[in-house]
């Protein structure tokens, strides 16, 4: 027995591998010692091979010394093997066929959010979202847009394994570890029939296996106030000339004497010049009453009364411990936060544990338990602006006073004419004021949701290289939305008054006084399951085989019931009763029935699906990769689960780096040139052979029989619509600083679902087929930067996205020109050869010099005849392209010097337009919709050179209006770059009070505007109000 | 290993076959019709099968008139019906309470049809009443679209112009077809007998059809044919099931609507909506039709009101209230139609005895119980009638009867009229005239519709 000793000594720390031996193991800090005791007696190779170094061969005899043996390093294995996941498996990047985009943890960090998707905006190339909805309503695509469907064009979100059905609200951003985006077939194919649109993956943090590790954080975020005066609107001395014109027209003066005037609101300064001309009031006490009005601006009290900063706090502490055999993650996140709406407020609380037990080399099972608590506190009371006063107005006259100077709470029409309310019933009545400051604290609204989610996976692997897994999921949401309205609140006593009969005897009350309270509850199960099977081998000559084959099942049960109580005391549980079935006489004259808010409404959703992809991978160098699904649902019609199509993919990756004639190029440090084709699916519609019918949640009102309507007639030809991709994919890397990513994609959407209109003879207007296909096509480019400098440390990403989708099919039928051009690209709109999005406008001929008229383009002539201007053919408009962008991306920097890092990213969109609004006079004196632009109208001739605005005429004219409003003077380009945030961080150098890592960072969100193409100085990409700066602070604590 | 693998293979392909797992359905309230239980339901739909039908049948008539202000509030579109506008121009609104909401009956009653043929366990007894209740509901809406978007039919003529717009079966995929004028009577009337064949005598309620229900409809659309014979004959199978008059004098008017829904006389329950211009605020009932009334006519107070002074509205629904005009078969009408059909036949005698049994019971009662009706007698046939249809005015106000009595008495040089409207437009009276068989008698179809027609080739 002789010993042989080695000690070899290298230049960093890390695990070594043997070929043929084991031995015992010594560390320290930089130098690295291994002792190996082999038990030989003839010589022996060994193999010293170590992570990012090349491996070296050395054959030894039987002698006793001491041998020394240097690596020499790999200088491209600098970077980590990353990894994606797709929700089915983890892939090595290396071996990826697919488009995939990967942002990690500090990509996720360098924005404060507590919703996961507003952290992934500007971060993702080909991720786009259209904000033009409002705060709840982004819309997110991949690439462009492959529905017809505005419900159909979002991505497929996956939370760890399966599809995430839930409101993305309730997932804690802190507790996600990495997102990946599939953007092409061959990625996003193995998810089937509902991956058309793409698909995010979202994977939450694992425990680790390397000990203890504690972790807390928490951050404030205060955001401003949405900024009221950004709507263009006239002052108040401007809208009460009008209202003093109108009133010298004549305007109001069949209103003012219809003696069923009691639904109609009318301004304090219009009843004022009634009484005027009245006699009532002199004309001095009442022209000083109006100056006094002139003066006002609601918004400002509304904003000072009824707005705040909104501010959100996050915490969040995990503990996380492990070993080979056992680890587990506990991890506890709460989310407070205050509205900018007075008393509303929105809390969280996620608290999960993860744990994950190797119960034997071959078999491994995780557990996860998560909790979710979500309650959003809301106030139906407060009222957005401009506030809807009713009563055939639709914005507030501006100069309205909600208080006056003491700060009394003051009453402002809402529905009725005020003289009406404040006399019918001589005090028999409710009190039928509405005073806004007020009304708010009357009623409230709450959506308590619990979810709680639980998931085992489990994975056997009897030999090396064969694995199976089995995985289930169960998850369970109860939520509750309560929204009450307390006995003072004027929502209930303005329902009480309108179900009062006055008698002379007395009053009667068939809606009984007291709060009103309506609630809904509903519930959620969803149970999910999966078993798969995956196969992994080398085999020599450098044949490399991967292959996943699986069945995944899933049920999703949903069901609500909602119902309401009205004269409700909240304080005693006590309701009144109702007659839901007598239709009563409403006091404003009608009659109606109690609004019913009774009904249970179900729903599920099945899902059974087969899959399976493959790659073979040869000496490094060639991948080629397989994927095909199937699926079939309870919501397809028989014959489309019949006719099932396989969605498949197929990819090729040809690592150029690993080829004898580049592997050697000091420059390149990786090359990989990919393609990929495939096709995904996009399920939506429920659709059936048979026709539908719905039974009714209460009975026939002349018979009491319960009774159905026919809700679908047959329908069963639809298919889904499928997305056919080809994905050509470039990177490169050089001097192991500079990476380069370019991806050219095409994509065909087909048999998209629009609904068609038919012949109104059939009972329907229209049903839903598949009308139409979308070509798409674009870039995703990413330049990068890393590590430049020594100590002072530069890394900056550049990313530019390109997307354009055409309809090159479409058979529906077309609306009127008019809705084209007044939807301003709000709406989907295909037409054929367009962009989806499309955005038309009226030819504008100027102003007529003589009386401001604006003058269109019929025929090639000039015209006025507005009937036909907004009529004519829609291929005589000016068509300025998609008010989506074609090109966008970011451009991100992040800079670290000692324990400082700073990072900015700026963002930009451009190539698309937006309408913006304008004046149109109609509106502003039937509905008191105002705009600014009124001040800039054409009012003597020789305006029209200096002004597009029409003149003011009486009476409006609504087609002069819509052509004006709907003309290319309006049309403006979007192009648009932003500071998106900026963020800075400090971090602690060593330990500070026993906790092993501190870092402190501040954030701000939605910085500012650095450049836009538009000359108007709106905000391109909101419809409303841009989105509001934000600056958070926060701390990251490791122990 | 891979020996494993196929096995595993084979038992998920099991499970995806699992069609039971699928056929569970995706919303609690949408069923595939499967039972006779769910086109029970769809026929006991009475808000919509028995309450749709197109106001154009009563608001062309000159029951009424609108004053400037009522006129004034009314959509353009109520505007332009009201002065008999020729190019009606349709909004989706429009459309949805005219042609759409008509042709809902139509559409459920075929999904019943064809559902009914598609399943097989449903019992004969189901079966027979299914089938007929679904032909009768076309019969009655195709016999009400007759009314409006037909030309009236003329016993005189071949009937080739423009008939009622016709579909074939629910399949969105199949084209309408606009038939003429003969075949759109032959068909209503062959749903409408087959539908008697299937149909019980009478029905637990009068939203449901019933045979009575069938005769009397049948009778009437022989009588808007022209052809009296067979009118008659129908209006007596009819009566010989149903001949229940209510008596005027026993009807409280204190309420603002005195008669219930679904009551003794109603043979058939049905009323439009849509009827925008006729509402109860909105009509002023025509002065002249007001005075026809004598004082001892129930009708006269039971049907009308006074809204203010010098205004008279409407409240004689047999509806109980006020949706729009009453249009489904009474037994009143049958005793009008008999008695016209036996004075046409000549026999005036026994036309005014059967007028004088409706009469009776519309007229105040005398001390000692007796009717005070004092029915005139007539030498000339022709008189008589004129007797008889200004009754029929009178008991049939705006019971979707006027319209069609127009269209047909008009074709009759004796019984032709002209009817006015006339509007105050800034203190001028501007007068609008419908001579008689004017084109505007027949409304005209959506353009929606007309675009979309298939070819009428049978």
């Amino acid at each position: 027995m002789k010993h042989l000793f080695f000690t070899l000594i290298m230049s960093l720390f890390a695990n070594l591998s043997f070929a043929n031996n084991a031995a015992k193991q010594a560390t320290n800090d930089n130098f690295f010692e291994k002792l190996i005791q082999v038990d030989t007696l003839d010589s022996i190779t060994l193999k010293f091979s170590h992570l990012g170094y090349i491996p070296k061969r050395i054959k030894i005899k039987n002698t006793t010394k001491i041998v020394s043996v240097y690596l020499k390093a790999k200088k491209q294995k600098l970077e980590e093997v990353e990894v994606i996941y797709t929700g089915y498996q983890s892939l090595p990047k290396e071996r990826s066929t697919g488009s995939y985009v990967t942002l990690k943890r500090e990509d996720l960090e360098t924005r404060v959010s507590t919703n996961i998707m507003q952290r992934l905006e500007g971060l993702a190339p080909g991720l786009f979202q259209d904000k033009r909805g409002g705060d709840q309503l982004y819309r997110f695509n991949i690439r462009g847009i492959n529905s017809l469907t505005a419900g159909m064009m979002g991505p497929l979100i996956i939370l760890d394994n399966f599809p995430f059905e839930g409101s993305l609200d309730m997932i804690n951003p802190e507790e996600i570890e990495n997102v990946t985006v599939l953007r092409d077939a061959a990625a996003s194919s193995i998810w089937g029939a509902r991956a058309g649109n793409g698909v995010i993956v979202l994977t939450t943090k694992k425990a680790g296996r390397n000990g203890l590790k504690i972790e807390a954080s928490a951050n404030t975020v205060i955001t401003a106030k949405p900024d009221l005066f950004y709507r263009q609107t006239m002052s108040s001395e401007e809208f009460i000339a009008v209202e003093k014109f109108l009133f010298e027209k004549g305007h109001y003066n069949s209103a003012l004497k219809n003696v069923n005037n009691r639904t109609i609101v009318f301004s304090p300064v219009v009843q004022m010049l009634d009484n005027i001309r009245k006699g009532q009031i002199s004309e001095t006490d009442g022209e000083s009453f109006i100056r006094n009005l002139s003066g006002n601006d609601y918004r400002k009290q509304l904003s000072e009364r009824l707005y705040r900063n909104s501010i959100q706090q996050q915490l969040n502490f995990s503990i996380s411990s492990g070993s080979q055999a056992f680890s587990n993650r506990l991890s506890v996140g709460a989310n407070l936060s205050k509205g900018e709406k007075l008393g509303t407020s929105n809390n969280r609380l996620n608290v999960s544990n993860q744990s994950s037990f190797q119960v034997s080399q071959k078999l491994g099972i995780q557990t996860n338990i998560s909790y979710v608590y979500l309650n959003d506190n809301t106030r139906p009371g407060i009222p957005s602006y401009p506030m809807n006063p009713g009563g055939g107005k639709t914005s507030l006259y501006p100069y309205a006073l909600l208080e006056d100077r003491n700060g009394n709470p003051l009453a402002i029409p809402n529905g009725y004419n005020m003289n009406y309310v404040d006399t019918i019933g001589n005090g028999r009545l409710l009190d039928w004021m509405y005073l806004l400051v007020e009304d708010w604290k009357h009623s409230e609204g709450n959506s308590p949701t619990n979810h709680l989610s639980g998931n085992v996976s489990a994975g056997y692997e009897p030999i090396k290289g064969l694995r199976f897994t089995l995985d289930y999921s169960i998850e369970r949401q109860i939520g509750n939305s309560n929204i009450y309205y307390d006995e003072k609140s004027y929502f209930a006593r303005d329902l009480v008054n309108r179900f009062t009969i006055l008698t002379d005897e007395g009053i009667i009350r068939n809606l009984p006084k007291g709060g009103i309270q309506n609630r809904t509850h509903a519930q959620l199960t969803a149970q999910r399951g999966r078993i798969g099977a995956a196969f992994n081998h080398v085999y020599d000559g450098g044949h490399a085989v991967n292959i996943l084959l699986g069945s995944e099942i899933s049920d999703s049960k949903s069901s609500s019931n909602s119902y309401g109580y009205y004269g409700y005391n909240k304080n005693t549980g006590q309701v009144g009763t109702v007659d839901y079935t007598k239709s009563y006489p409403i006091l404003l004259g009608g009659t109606n029935y109690i609004p019913n808010n009774y009904g249970i409404f179900g729903g599920r959703r099945r899902f059974v699906s087969f899959f399976g992809n493959g790659s073979y991978e040869y000496r490094g160098k060639y991948t080629l990769s397989l994927s095909a699904r199937r699926d079939a649902s309870n919501q397809f019609g028989v014959r489309t689960n019949d006719l099932w199509k396989p969605l498949w993919s197929a990819g090729l990756m040809w690592n150029l780096k690993n080829e004898d004639f580049m592997k050697n190029s000091p420059l390149i440090s990786s090359a990989k040139f990919r393609i990929t084709y495939g096709s995904s699916g996009n399920s939506g519609g429920n659709v059936s052979g048979q026709p539908v019918l719905s039974y009714s949640a209460v009975k026939d009102y002349w018979t009491g029989q319960s009774y159905a309507t026919v809700s679908a007639l047959p329908n069963g030809l639809l298919k889904w619509e499928t997305v056919k991709t080809l994905n050509l994919g470039l990177q490169m890397g050089f001097l192991n600083h500079f990476d380069f990513n370019f991806e050219w994609f095409r994509k065909h959407s087909r048999d998209l679902i629009a609904p068609d209109e038919i012949d109104p003879t059939t009972g329907f207007y229209n049903i839903s087929r598949n009308v139409g296909s979308i070509k798409g096509d674009g870039f995703d480019l990413e330049i990068g930067v890393r590590n430049i400098g020594n100590r002072f440390k530069w890394s900056s990403t550049v990313s530019l996205s390109r997307s354009r989708s055409i309809v090159d099919e479409f058979q529906g039928t077309l609306s009127g020109t008019y809705s084209y051009a007044s939807s301003g690209g709000r709406s989907l709109q295909p037409i054929m050869d367009r962009e989806l999005y499309p955005v038309f406008a009226y030819r504008f001929a100027g102003l007529d010099a003589t009386n401001g008229d604006p003058q269109g383009i019929l025929n090639g002539e000039i015209s006025k005849v507005y009937g036909k201007l907004i009529t004519d053919s829609l291929q005589n408009l000016h068509y300025f392209g998609s008010a989506l962008p074609r090109l966008f991306g970011n451009f991100r920097n992040n800079f670290t010097y000692k324990n400082w890092n700073l990072s900015f990213n700026i963002t930009y969109r451009f190539g698309h337009h937006f309408f913006a609004e304008t004046i149109k006079y109609a509106a502003l004196f039937n509905n008191w919709t105002t705009h600014s632009d009124y001040g800039k109208r054409w009012q003597v001739p020789g305006d029209e050179k200096i002004t597009t605005v029409p003149s003011m005429t009486y009476p409006a004219n609504t087609q002069r209006d819509n052509f004006y409003a709907a003309s290319e003077v309006n049309v403006h380009p979007a192009d648009v770059i932003r500071l998106q945030d900026v963020q800075a961080s400090y971090r602690f150098k060593g330990p500070v009070g026993g906790i092993k890592h501190v870092q402190l960072y501040t954030t701000l969100s939605n910085v500012v505007i650095l450049w836009r193409a538009n000359r108007i100085a709106r905000d391109p990409d909101v419809t409303d109000y841009p989105l509001p700066f934000s600056a958070s602070i926060g701390l990251r604590l490791q122990f | 290993m891979r020996y494993y693998l196929i096995h595993l293979f084979f038992a998920i392909m099991a499970l995806t076959g699992c069609k039971k797992f699928l056929d569970e359905k995706p919303d609690l309230n949408r069923v595939q019709p499967s039972r006779a239980e769910d086109l029970y339901a769809l026929l006991d739909n009475a808000m919509e099968i028995n309450g749709k039908f197109t106001g154009f049948i009563e608001m062309g008539c000159d029951d009424y008139t609108l004053n400037a202000s009522a006129y004034s509030e009314l959509s353009t579109f109520y505007q332009d019906v009201y002065i008999w506008k020729p190019d009606l121009i349709y909004t989706v609104a429009d459309i949805t309470l005219q042609w759409l909401n008509a042709y809902t009956p139509i559409m459920t009653a075929n999904v019943v049809e064809e559902s009914l043929d598609r399943l097989d366990h449903i019992s004969e007894t189901d079966r027979k009443l299914l089938k007929g209740r679904a032909l009768f509901v076309k019969g009655l809406a195709y016999s009400v679209l007759a009314q409006t978007f037909a030309e009236p039919f003329n016993a005189k003529s071949e009937n080739l112009g423009k008939g009622i717009v016709w579909r074939n079966s629910s399949d969105p995929n199949e084209k309408s077809i606009r038939l003429n004028v003969g075949q759109s009577y032959e068909r209503i009337i062959a749903l409408l007998e087959e539908a008697a064949q299937l149909l019980p005598e009478s029905a637990s309620d009068s939203t449901k059809p019933s045979k009575e229900a069938c005769y009397a409809l049948l009778s009437r659309i022989y009588l808007w044919m022209q052809d009296y014979e067979r009118s008659l004959y129908y209006s007596e199978l009819a009566l010989a099931l149903n001949n229940h008059l209510i008596d005027y004098s026993k009807v409280d008017g204190s309420p603002l609507f005195p008669f219930t829904a679904m009551n003794e006389e109603t043979l058939y329950f049905a009323y439009c909506n849509g009827s925008m211009t006729t509402l109860q605020n909105t009509a002023d009932v025509s002065e002249e039709l007001y005075d026809s009334y004598e004082e001892d006519d129930l009708r006269k107070t039971l049907y009308f009101y006074e809204k203010s002074p010098g205004q008279i509205g409407f409240r004689g629904h047999y509806m109980g209230m006020d949706f729009g005009s009453f249009v489904g078969p009474t037994v009143a009408e049958l005793y009008l139609i008999k008695a016209e059909c036996q004075v046409r036949l000549g026999n005036t005698d026994q036309g005014m005895v059967t007028m004088g049994i409706l009469l009776e019971n519309r007229w105040r009662k005398k001390a000692d119980g007796a009717s005070s009706l004092d029915l005139p007698s007539f030498s000339i046939g022709e008189d008589a009638l004129r007797y008889i249809l200004k009754e029929r005015r009178k008991e049939l106000v705006f019971r979707g009867a006027r319209w069609a009595d127009l269209r047909r008495l008009n074709l009759d040089e004796r019984f032709a009229i002209t009817i006015e409207r006339s509007i105050d437009m800034d203190g001028k009276a501007v007068k609008y005239t419908l001579p008689p068989n004017d084109r505007r008698y027949t409304y005209p179809i959506p353009k929606e519709v007309e675009e979309k027609l298939g070819s009428n080739e049978k």
